[in-house]
């Protein structure tokens, strides 16, 4: 089982995300590849220290690009399922056995974590954001997700083998669903808890990116 | 002077501001002269089809047939922009996804190498009949080859 995770200067948190994710998962060996994305700190150096496969990005080019990067580099080494999760310590490791078990009992071929499954702080603005995202995505693919947006998936061999996201930035999870339409593959969701901190607030969507992310997508959906 | 209307000033102004600008870019380098011509060409015939409308636009719109006149004519114009500008949209992205294909498949190649995997610049296809035999050196000088 590979867990990938698209890291960009996360020198500060990415031991610790890497310390949370179990050895194994439901008898799986788990094999943990960070994808530095062309930070400029130590974050490469940090990964390895921590024992995860580590590739990087020469330049920063998002995390749909890493995303792809890490699927790529799971299959080459033969690994039967990922799991993604973002590498600022939002998610929670031990939502990975959860992630896993439709994938695990042949429900699903991909299994999005979702913030807003179960009641928890989050900001009003990436509440907002989520929803026109989910709007977006629900036009494009014809799956309503709950959590379009989020960094936490679970994606059987199958599906991880067909899906390519060409996307580079975060706009890649809808991408990612709209691809999962297409191949007609059967996508569910599951509740995942999620911390947001002082840090994770600084990185990662917030409602600018989120304005960003949308208009992206509405030019792809017209203009492709 | 009397059938003289704001847009009549109001546009030529615009465009002497967007040829200043981009002469102002290539006295330092910033735009090319094939550039600028194609900006002066742009921007002057926008301003001689606002200060003549009669000469230009009407007989640009009866020659296409369109009897309403200007409106109908920007709308036409419009259109043209936002298929230039979605053109230009694409492109730029699909310049973004070769340099992020670029940029991965260098990252995958050190990988590989790190992993003592077998080397592979197209998915997941081993390069030899059986990758486990070969070894990365190999992989290496075929990939050299090759290209």
């Amino acid at each position: 089982l590979a867990i990938i995770i698209p890291a960009y200067n996360e020198e500060d948190v990415i031991g610790k995300v890497l310390e949370s994710i179990p050895k194994a998962i439901c008898g799986m060996a788990t094999f943990c590849i960070v994808v530095d994305d062309g930070s400029t700190d130590a974050t490469q150096q940090v990964a390895k220290k921590f024992g995860a496969a580590t590739l990087r990005h020469a330049v920063n080019r998002g995390q749909g690009a890493a995303v792809q990067t890490g699927i790529t580099a799971a299959l080459t080494i033969g690994c039967d399922a990922i799991v993604m999760l973002d590498g600022d310590g939002q998610h929670n490791g031990e939502d990975i056995e959860h992630l896993m078990q439709p994938i695990l009992t042949d429900q699903a071929d991909i299994v999005n974590g979702s913030r807003f499954l179960k009641k928890q702080k989050i900001p009003a603005l990436r509440r907002a954001y989520n929803s026109g995202a989910n709007l977006i995505t629900w036009l494009m693919s014809g799956y309503y997700l709950t959590d379009s947006q989020s960094g936490m998936k679970a994606l059987g061999k199958k599906a991880a083998e067909k899906i390519c996201i060409r996307a580079n930035g975060y706009e890649f999870c809808s991408e990612l669903v709209r691809e999962a339409s297409w191949y007609k593959f059967r996508v569910t969701e599951v509740p995942i808890h999620v911390s947001y901190s002082r840090y994770s607030m600084s990185k990662g969507q917030n409602f600018s990116v989120g304005i960003t992310t949308l208009s992206k997508l509405v030019i792809r959906s017209i203009m492709k | 002077m009397e059938n003289f209307s704001l847009y009549q000033l109001l546009v030529p102004t615009f465009a002497s501001l967007m040829v200043l600008r981009a002469l102002s870019q290539l006295g330092r380098r910033g735009r090319t002269r094939r550039e600028f011509f194609a900006v002066l060409g742009v921007w002057s015939a926008l301003s001689l089809i606002s200060i003549f409308p009669t000469i230009f636009v009407d007989k640009i719109a009866l020659f296409l047939g369109i009897r309403s006149g200007i409106n109908a004519l920007f709308f036409f114009l419009f259109v043209v922009l936002f298929y230039v500008v979605g053109k230009l949209l694409i492109s730029h992205e699909e310049a973004q996804e070769k340099i992020t294909g670029l940029t991965r498949e260098i990252a995958l190649s050190n990988f590989r190498s790190e992993q003592n995997l077998p080397f592979d610049t197209r998915q997941h296809r081993p390069l030899t009949q059986n990758p486990a035999e070969a070894s990365t050196q190999e992989n290496v000088s075929r990939l050299t080859h090759t290209a």
